[in-house]
């Protein structure tokens, strides 16, 4: 028993047997194992393998009797544990507090408001009273005295223009750029 | 080019399965009678001797128990046997083991043999039959699996667990291996 050279037409013979070809290809093999002693012995070798290999005889109803149902497959199914009910409550008080909560800070935040501009002026009256008495508080930490103070107003006043953090091209007095000078 | 599987297979399982997740039975009972066959043979032809119909019927039972869940990343066909392979491999490791604890006495195997062999009246198909048998198990599986069942190498790649190309290769070395021996015969 020879194989045929047309390798395609081998892979389809054993779907022509099982007859699941669409009919288009069915024709064609058909056509083909007519004309070819080599597939013809082929397709008798697979019906005597089909042969060799009978079905068992199976009991459907038997089967069917034994599954179960769409309703009690679902029915057993294990759904989500229902929330207990201390949880819930303690979930609405974390709720209730934490909105409270935020209320309140709302509120703190516009009286905070008043309270800061109120605190300012405080401070200002008591840096006028610190300057007056001759004592001024900075951050709670030192006591400068109105000499003192002074003296570091008219420092601050010096100092015109701060620090820029970008590099400047510098020029050298000569015209030269600095890079080329120190090269 | 691959080999067309029946093109209205999985389309026509899936609405059965829509059917039966609905509450129609019926189409429980259409699912079985389209596959049962198919599945015994193969239980059959795996070298399952005894209460084929027993796990026929277990393939079902466990694969509706989880048709709710079921993907239709493989077709139905693909998946029940793929269950069953499942149980016949089981049921072998638990033999095993049987036989491990409890001697086999010889004659059992040779009288399901013969009690086989009875089954086949036509004279090739018992030369062809012991031709496959020779083969490995594998080559053996997807041979019988392309030839009895019409399986596409896709699927057959799918349900042993290899590739497609290597599945096309097993099975036209099978059927050279039993082509040389029937001509050796």
């Amino acid at each position: 028993m020879h194989d045929c050279a047309d390798g395609l037409m081998r892979d389809l013979l054993p779907d022509f047997v099982n007859e699941t070809l669409p009919e288009r290809e069915r024709a064609m093999v058909a056509g083909h194992v007519a004309a070819c002693a080599d597939c013809a012995a082929e397709i008798g070798l697979i019906r005597s393998a089909r042969a060799a290999y009978p079905a068992p005889p199976v009991r459907v109803a038997r089967i069917v009797a034994a599954l179960p149902s769409a309703a009690s497959i679902e029915h057993r199914r294990p759904r989500p544990p229902a929330p207990r009910r201390w949880l819930v409550a303690a979930a609405a008080a974390i709720v209730l507090v934490g909105g409270v909560t935020v209320l309140a800070h709302r509120d703190v935040g516009r009286g905070g408001d008043r309270g800061t501009l109120q605190s300012t002026a405080s401070t200002a009256a008591n840096g006028r009273r610190g300057i007056g008495s001759g004592g001024f508080t900075i951050g709670g930490e030192s006591e400068l005295n109105s000499d003192q103070l002074r003296s570091l107003l008219r420092a601050i006043d010096t100092v015109s223009v701060l620090p820029s953090t970008e590099p400047e091209t510098s020029r050298h007095p000569q015209g030269n750029q600095l890079g080329e000078v120190i090269n | 080019m691959g080999v067309p599987s029946r093109p209205d297979d999985a389309s026509v399982d899936a609405a059965l399965i829509e059917r039966w997740k609905r509450g129609d039975q019926r189409a429980a009972a259409e699912i079985v009678d389209r596959h049962a066959q198919a599945l015994a043979r193969f239980a059959a032809s795996s070298g399952e001797r005894h209460e084929i119909d027993e796990l026929v019927q277990d393939t079902f039972v466990r694969a509706f128990n989880s048709l709710d869940r079921f993907r239709a990343d493989s077709s139905l066909r693909t998946w029940l046997f793929t269950i069953l392979r499942r149980l016949v491999l089981d049921r072998r490791r638990s033999e095993r083991r049987q036989r491990n604890r409890v001697e086999l006495e010889e004659g059992h195997a040779v009288q399901a043999y013969d009690a086989l062999d009875g089954l086949v009246a036509e004279e090739t198909a018992q030369r062809v039959k012991v031709a496959i048998e020779r083969l490995s198990p594998l080559q053996k599986e997807v041979f019988l699996l392309r030839v009895t069942e019409g399986m596409a190498y896709g699927e057959i790649a799918e349900l042993v667990g290899s590739t497609e190309g290597a599945c096309r290769v097993h099975y036209h070395n099978a059927m050279r291996a039993v082509k040389e021996f029937l001509d050796d015969a």
